[in-house]
């Protein structure tokens, strides 16, 4: 097994991978304010978007991971506007950004 | 070891960026941090030779969506009072601890299936804008336009959402 610290392998960055995911979740898990609930979900995605490439790099992948991670990129950025447009309107109804404050379904 | 210099400042600032970001009171600060963390992603996107994605991503991702964050934070304004206190409440051990099970689970799995052998040879035009040009128009068109479909019906939704209320009193 080559030096792990100097000679970078696939799973380098895969862990780095698995690392940011975790955070993520635990960011959506954890975190009330719904604005940093939402930039833990963009974390997700970037988390996979290093898997994928990771992978096609080690693995004589063609272009199509490529394609693939800049499918995710503009569908989070789809996502990132329709959930940021849904958090403006809750808060013009419910005046706070914070999941636990916001527990009635009416009103 | 440049290479390994490269990747371990840049897998740093990834993980610790996404860290910071999870652990800021204030969504400004958080959206900040999340910016260095996209933007050292491009850079281990580069680092795996897909260039075209990296400029990609500092464009979209950390140029126009934290953009898009950083509108709608100021514009909510935030007040002190309605930060959230982040270490009281559950306990961070409760997402910690399983996340680092996982992890160390993950790497083991990962180092014991994966064959240490390094990368190869890129081939002659990879990452390169006409390759994946190739591929999205060609075997990915349906998707191409589903994506184009989706961006479409993403900016009906927020104009419909975010739109004021009607001042004749009207619900909607």
């Amino acid at each position: 097994m080559s030096d792990p610290i100097l000679h970078i392998g696939l799973h380098h960055y895969l862990v780095l991978s698995l690392a940011v995911f975790l955070v993520g979740a635990a960011g959506v898990l954890k975190r009330k304010n719904l604005l940093v609930v939402f930039m833990s979900i963009e974390l997700m995605l970037n988390a996979a978007n290093i898997a994928f490439l990771a992978f096609a790099r080690f693995r004589s992948g063609g272009a199509d991971a490529h394609v693939v991670v800049l499918f995710i990129i503009a569908v989070a950025a789809v996502e990132a506007a329709v959930g940021l447009a849904i958090l403006v309107a809750l808060y013009r109804r419910r005046g706070t950004v914070r999941a636990d404050e916001i527990d009635m379904l009416s009103g | 070891m440049i290479e390994a210099m490269i990747f371990w400042t840049l897998a740093g600032l990834t993980l610790g960026g996404s860290l910071l970001v999870v652990t800021r009171r204030n969504p400004v600060a958080a959206a900040l941090w999340l910016i260095v963390s996209l933007g050292a992603t491009a850079g281990l996107f580069l680092t795996l030779g897909a260039h075209f994605l990296g400029v990609v991503q500092v464009l979209t991702y950390a140029g126009a969506i934290m953009v898009l964050f950083m509108f709608v934070i100021m514009l909510l304004n935030i007040r002190d009072a309605a930060l959230e206190d982040i270490w009281g409440g559950t306990s961070w051990w409760f997402v910690a601890v399983p996340g680092a099970v996982i992890l160390f689970a993950g790497s083991k799995m990962f180092h014991d299936a994966l064959p240490a052998d390094g990368r190869g040879e890129a081939a002659e035009g990879y990452g390169a804008i006409e390759a994946i040009a190739g591929e999205l128009f060609g075997t990915y068109l349906l998707a191409f336009e589903a994506v184009s479909l989706l961006l479409l019906a993403g900016i009906v939704g927020v104009m419909l959402l975010a739109r004021r209320p009607a001042r004749r009193g009207g619900a909607e």
